[in-house]
């Protein structure tokens, strides 16, 4: 099981930001989690130590600046953060500190795009500008082949017709923030 | 969602549900309106075993006062379920993360369409509570929630609802019941405005190629149509049958 | 009389764009924001919070004692003020007074003048919208309750009924409510007669 936390940093003063996670917060992580639960990329049966005991991986994600679209900025933190995870060495169902065998194995890479609304206007990845301006904003979580998450926030509406447009352009435009990722 | 696909149960046999549906089927639906005598308006659902209680309370004074707009209500809302409503297995009752994600969600479909600027410095606000769960509760909730507001004479542009569709053994089918919602491959409540066709609430889980995604916001559209009929029933009974006492009556 | 229609938020009223209270236009087209009755181009919401308009009489209740005035309860998110200058007498915490609404302003912040005091009774609240029918064509409705319960009715135009006097004030509640809850029917006036003279002691 994977679970995802999201910590902001409140970036006008240099303390972090104190008190329980706000609804936004909230919603971003829950968003990014189903992104990558969805798509199955990760083999949890492998997770298996013993009876009773299984492994868990937790991502915490830690926002240094804030310049919009910080949804799409930690899907894509975490998908990395995954590649680069190394799976701990297991003896006689106990994990052994320090060592390690090989990376956690992924089986595909998960992205999301993000779109923002004004109007009529549409436009992808909001700056902080943007994102200040707009009336709504819709989510697509996509794996190389999949669509695998989706999101609607913010008071405004999108058509069945911007659904669908922006749902194709995501797996077209995902497969750039693909090629980012390293393995 | 999820499940083991080893132990997974077989959704769809012969073009068939689990509870004897059709892929286009929704579950039964009954609606009351008017049922609370504190709330300004109140709606009860029966979505399949779904029950769920809607109380609308407002335009009133926003508190706390720094909450206040000067140029529009503030619509506020809570979505939460019952110790008893059948989610506690999955540790999902009472308020926590997932509660305050579709109280976030609902509470901007709805932002959408109530016109608050006719309430300055004012709030308005909604609570569903989910007595009983049975996969689907948050279009039910958005469902029987358009109703308390209508009830409460809240001005709207549109009087809006809720449905979900989900995919399984690879059929893309509506209104997912609890199982569906475990087992299936997919997941994806949708509200609209149906005046304008728009969508107000969109949230998706599982993998959908291109195709299924737009089968299943046909699916969806078909049978919010359905929906909207089941609201408008509810609205009439209020005034061909009017009553001096706002109770729930059970049958 | 062309019979009108139960209409809801969201609903057709038009293809052209009207000027409809309760209504709104949307693309040259004009909708309903409310539950109401429509017809003949005139839209009457069946629910809805009370919205002051100046020169509505209303009742209300002295909820807060200032320096300069009172705070009263008018049934609306904010209190209304009534200023000490607008008065010749002092009231307390809890005075019912009937008065005028005189004026709001941008922000819906209200205040309210010709006020006097209502004598002890009870209040009872309805939704504003059916108070037009508690009171009745030229006052028709209002006078038949008066004079059937031996009471002293003022009804509010923001919902607040205070029933006053030595009269049978339960069954003026009951008969409010009754009229509360048929409001939008016909034949309404004919159906509380009767029940007016049933129940007369």
């Amino acid at each position: 099981m994977d679970t995802i936390n999201e910590i902001k940093r409140d970036t006008l003063s240099a303390l972090l930001a104190a008190g329980p996670p706000s609804d936004e917060s909230i919603e971003l992580a829950r968003v990014v989690d189903r992104g990558i639960r969805s798509a199955n990329i990760i083999d949890l049966n492998s997770f298996y130590l013993e009876e009773d005991k299984v492994m868990a991986i937790y991502i915490d994600i830690f926002i240094l600046d804030h310049d919009g679209n910080l949804i799409d900025a930690s899907a894509l933190a975490a998908m990395q953060a995954l590649l680069s995870c190394r799976m701990p060495k297991v003896e006689n169902g106990k994990i052994v500190r320090g060592e390690f065998v090989g990376k956690l194995p992924v089986k595909d890479k998960v992205v999301t795009c993000t779109f923002g609304k004004r109007g009529d206007k549409i436009f992808l990845d909001p700056a902080l500008d943007e994102e200040k301006g707009m009336d709504a904003r819709l989510t697509f979580a996509t794996t190389s082949q999949h669509i695998c998450a989706g999101q609607k926030g913010g008071w405004g509406s999108f058509s069945e017709k911007d659904v669908l447009e922006l749902a194709e352009m995501s797996l077209a435009k995902g497969n750039d923030l693909r090629a980012l990722l390293k393995e | 969602m999820g499940g083991n696909a080893a132990n997974k149960p077989k959704l769809l046999v012969n073009g068939k549900r689990v509870d004897g549906r059709n892929v286009d089927d929704i579950r039964n639906v009954k609606i009351v309106a008017r049922v609370l005598n504190d709330a300004d308006g109140s709606a009860y659902i029966e979505w399949g075993k779904n029950k769920i209680l809607a109380g609308v309370y407002g335009p009133s004074e926003c508190i706390p006062r720094h909450d206040q707009s000067l140029y529009r209500g503030i619509i506020k809302c809570r979505y939460n379920m019952a110790p008893f409503s059948g989610a506690e297995e999955h540790g999902r009752s009472g308020p926590n993360r997932r509660s305050k994600e579709l109280s976030k969600v609902i509470r901007e479909a709805f932002e959408n369409v109530i016109i608050s600027e006719n309430f300055p410095k004012t709030q308005i606000e909604i609570y569903v509570e989910i007595l009983q769960s049975d996969g689907g509760t948050r279009c039910a909730a958005v469902t029987a929630a358009a109703v308390a507001l209508a009830d409460a004479g809240i001005p709207m542009k549109d009087m809006i609802n809720a449905v979900a569709v989900c995919k399984i053994d690879g059929k893309m089918a509506v209104d997912p019941g609890k199982e569906e919602d475990n087992f299936g491959d997919s997941d994806m409540p949708i509200a609209y405005s149906p005046r304008t066709g728009e969508i107000l609430l969109y949230q998706m889980d599982g993998l959908l190629t291109r195709e299924e995604l737009a089968e299943g916001l046909k699916l969806a559209k078909d049978a919010s149509e359905k929906i909207r009929k089941i609201q408008i029933e509810a609205i009439q009974k209020v005034y061909e049958e009017p009553k001096e006492e706002r109770f729930l009556l059970i049958k | 009389m062309s019979e009108s229609k139960i209409v809801i938020p969201g609903e057709l009223l038009s293809d052209k764009p009207e000027r409809i209270s309760y209504a709104f236009i949307d693309n040259g087209k004009t909708y309903s924001t409310v539950v109401g009755l429509y017809s003949e181009g005139k839209l009457v919401p069946l629910e809805g919070p009370y919205e002051p308009l100046p020169d509505d009489l209303i009742v209300g209740i002295i909820s807060e004692v200032k320096f300069s005035g009172y705070s009263i309860d008018i049934n609306t998110a904010y209190p209304a003020f009534l200023s000490s200058r607008e008065i010749r007498e002092r009231y307390n915490m809890g005075d019912t007074i009937f008065a005028r609404i005189t004026m709001i302003d941008e922000v819906r912040s209200t205040e309210i003048g010709d006020a006097k005091k209502l004598a002890a009774g009870r209040l009872v609240k309805v939704s504003s919208v059916k108070i037009p029918r508690i009171i009745g064509k030229k006052n028709s409705m209002i006078d038949m309750l008066q004079s059937a319960t031996g009471c002293e009715i003022s009804a509010g135009r923001n919902g607040y009924v205070w029933i006053a006097g030595t009269g049978n004030a339960t069954l003026a509640e009951k008969a409010i409510r009754m009229i509360e809850a048929q409001a939008h029917t016909h034949g309404l006036t004919d159906r509380v007669s009767q029940y007016l003279k049933a129940n007369k002691q």
